[in-house]
């Protein structure tokens, strides 16, 4: 039997495997590291400014001993890998809180962001690519209005966009409410009722989301499709008669081949936007979650956030690129470097 | 065998070269200001001055061994890694600066840096200029960079013509009128003076993080394709790593950790996370110079590195550069508008920044929806998008220059 790891489809999952463990171990290093090489203490943040020197020198050796900060670096190393296996990413100190782990409080709202960016991220890529395709073979002046109108809405300020649509559709239009994630007397449940509530409060940060990253998409698109549109064979079936619509479906299939490496881009900023414009709707996931824990000094919370950001980061790339090797079938055949 | 412990020898020589020039930056900096800066739980025992010593002088020690084995790995010459040391050790020591708050020292030093540059470099700068002719014939470049021209002239000329930004008067939240061209907000402050003042100081963050995130991007990204080897397989792992980490959430945290009134710490802290695109974008620019292959015959011919740098490579590069460091300028200035947003900027009672404008519309105590009143929120984000907008054109003219092929659309 062939060696299995000779493929050259099993080598490249090896291959994005290990430099996703090495960027995952880059970013635990700098976790470990940030509190403890940076000016202020965490520990001098959690003590309440009117303490008496006495009181925090004792409450500093307590707290010091309690977090385990007392120790040598090297067994607080050690220490926190050990945690980080188990799953323990501290407590929170916050209000609010009451010293809850801060792993149950994070998974607790990680799946209020990811119902932001998943359906995004995918409706985005197909609804932008799509229009920058059929762009590519508009005429004249709806060629440059299209292009335009997916330009500005590419570079607009999401944050700024999230007022704009706040203005216009909650405020003027009463249509949508103003934020928060579900209405205040409403507990989350399946029947319709609260379905169609949630989706009211969904909607806007999520045409937000949408309309952005649609603008950006369909720029690169446009651009790439003109681009494939100049090559050999497409010249050589535009003399053979093939009609424009069918040119550019050809053309479709492989300008779309490298915007599979901009997904992975696209989706490290759709999680750095959403964790702003949770803000501006006041929406209760991971963002709002790292703000709150900012405001309140809560190094613990800080990490665990940004930690379990880290991780859903590096498994989506990494999923995406094995979506982008499925697609690509040089990458399967090991024919090309791509 | 020989390439793994090329490898080592090489990430040992780096780290350790930046770690004893943090150590005895760090010391230096500590003992003349006496205070301690590098906190590792020492703080009753030493005092500062004795920190100090002992950090220089430990960090000298670790800075000779990364000197002696990047010597080893690198193959560079001696005057070379002299002078990346001493730049590299300002760099440290400015930065170190400007986090204890001496913003003045730091700024009149870039200055004086940059005039001397400018002064012995003239020569070739002007050699340079074909590039900057293909450039004002595109159209599209044009355009753009009128727009960015006329947003940078409203900034600085309309901070000094209009009133104080941060004046309270007792017309709170009244529309535009002939008195206030862009009414009054939350506190009775002029909107347009907030506007224009906002904008100088966005683009003056955005400018110094742009400037940041060009020198980290051009040191890794021209420095691998150029050495080529060992050299370059290491620079571009390094920035792929660096490209995956989320940029945002990195600086939340970082931001939180550090917080100043400085608006010169946050743009520092744009731009040490804002290179690795700037990066990506200069190393394809280099491969593409490199097969030209001058360089190859000059390196040949025995020219010393430096020299090459100089006479060869960077009058090619230096509009290309230009446009780099003009998209990390709009990128920095979008960050710094987002995070003074969420209070993370420069501290908004005293610094107006178009963030710190959106700032105030989100967290000020005025009747029930600020939203109603369009004319507070409304001009920040438009000027934004304009100003992005016309980098966006300006950067496609650039590519439609550089890369021929492009040229059709």
């Amino acid at each position: 039997m062939k060696n299995p790891f000779a493929h050259p489809f099993a080598k490249f999952v090896l291959k994005k495997i290990f430099f996703y463990s090495v960027v995952a171990f880059v970013a635990l290093n700098f976790i470990f590291l940030i509190p403890r090489l940076m000016p202020g203490n965490p520990i001098d943040q959690m003590i309440p400014p009117g303490t008496t020197d006495l009181g925090r020198l004792r409450l500093k050796a307590e707290l010091g001993k309690y977090f385990g900060l007392d120790r040598p670096l090297h067994e607080q190393y050690i220490n926190f890998w050990a945690n980080l296996l188990r799953g323990d990413l501290g407590y929170a100190v916050m209000r609010g809180y009451n010293f809850r782990p801060v792993a149950d409080a994070v998974m607790a709202k990680l799946p209020y962001t990811l119902v932001l960016v998943i359906p995004v991220l995918f409706i985005s890529f197909f609804l932008g690519n799509w229009i920058g395709a059929r762009a590519a073979y508009m005429k004249g002046k709806r060629s440059e209005a299209v292009y335009f109108t997916s330009v500005f809405a590419s570079q607009m300020p999401f944050y700024w966009f999230a007022m704009v649509l706040l203005f216009l559709l909650a405020v003027n239009v009463r249509v949508f409410p103003t934020g928060g994630t579900f209405s205040p007397r409403f507990i989350p449940s399946m029947n319709l009722a609260s379905l169609l509530d949630a989706s009211r409060h969904y909607a806007l940060p999520f045409l937000t989301l949408l309309i952005i990253t649609t603008g950006a998409w369909a720029t690169g698109m446009r651009s790439m499709t003109l681009y494939e549109l100049d090559s050999g064979y497409i010249l050589y079936a535009r003399q053979l008669g093939f009609r424009n619509k069918k040119l550019v479906s050809y053309a479709k299939r492989n300008a779309i081949l490298p915007q599979f490496t901009g997904l992975n881009i696209n989706l490290n900023n759709l999680i750095g936007m959403t964790m702003i414009i949770e803000t501006v709707f006041r929406w209760d996931g991971l963002g709002s979650l790292t703000l709150d824990a900012v405001l309140a000094r809560d190094y613990f919370m800080m990490l665990g956030t940004f930690l379990v950001t880290m991780v859903v980061v590096i498994l989506g790339n990494f999923l995406v690129d094995l979506a982008y090797a499925f697609l690509d079938p040089r990458i399967r055949t090991g024919r090309a470097g791509a | 065998m020989a390439k793994i412990g090329g490898i080592i020898v090489i990430l040992v020589g780096v780290i350790s070269t930046f770690v004893g020039l943090y150590g005895l930056a760090g010391g230096t900096v500590t003992y003349t200001i006496s205070v301690h800066l590098i906190v590792l739980n020492y703080e009753g025992v030493l005092s500062p001055q004795e920190g100090g010593l002992i950090f220089s002088i430990v960090g000298t020690m670790v800075l000779l061994v990364g000197i002696v084995m990047t010597y080893v790995g690198f193959k560079f010459t001696w005057r070379t890694i002299l002078s990346t040391v001493l730049g590299l050790y300002s760099l440290i020591v400015l930065a170190i600066l400007s986090v204890m708050g001496y913003d003045l020292v730091v700024g009149i030093a870039v200055l004086v840096f940059i005039c001397f540059f400018v002064a012995k470099y003239g020569q070739e700068i002007w050699r340079a200029r074909g590039m900057f002719e293909l450039l004002v014939r595109s159209r599209k470049f044009m355009i753009g960079a009128a727009v960015v021209l006329a947003i940078i002239l409203f900034g600085i000329i309309g901070s000094m013509l209009t009133r104080d930004p941060l004046a309270y008067s007792s017309h709170f939240v009244e529309p535009p009128s002939s008195a206030f061209l862009l009414g009054t907000g939350n506190f009775g402050e002029d909107v347009l003076a907030q506007l224009c003042a906002g904008t100088r100081n966005s683009l003056m963050i955005g400018a110094i993080a742009g400037s940041f995130a060009t020198l980290i991007a051009v040191l890794l990204g021209g420095i691998g394709p150029y050495k080529g080897g060992l050299v370059d397989e290491i620079s571009n792992a390094f920035t792929n790593i660096v490209m995956v980490f989320p940029m945002l959430p990195l600086l939340i945290l970082l931001a939180a950790i550090f917080r100043t009134n400085s608006m010169f710490l946050v743009a520092t802290l744009i731009g040490l996370t804002s290179w690795p695109w700037a990066a990506r974008c200069v190393r394809s620019q280099v491969l593409t110079l490199k097969e030209r292959g001058f360089i190859d015959i000059a390196r040949m011919s025995g020219m010393k590195d430096r020299k090459i740098v100089v006479t060869e490579i960077m009058p090619n590069m230096l509009a290309y550069i230009i446009i780099v460091f003009v998209v990390s300028l709009s990128i920095a200035v979008l960050t710094e508008a987002g995070l003074s947003m969420i209070g993370l900027g420069p501290d908004p009672s005293t610094n107006v920044t178009l963030g710190s404008i959106l700032y105030w519309v989100m967290n000020s105590t005025h009747a029930a929806l600020p939203w109603a009143l369009w004319w507070c929120f409304i001009p920040p984000g438009l000027i934004l998008t304009i100003f992005l907008v016309a980098v966006f054109i300006m950067h496609t003219g650039m590519d439609e220059v550089f890369n021929p092929r492009l040229r059709r659309v």
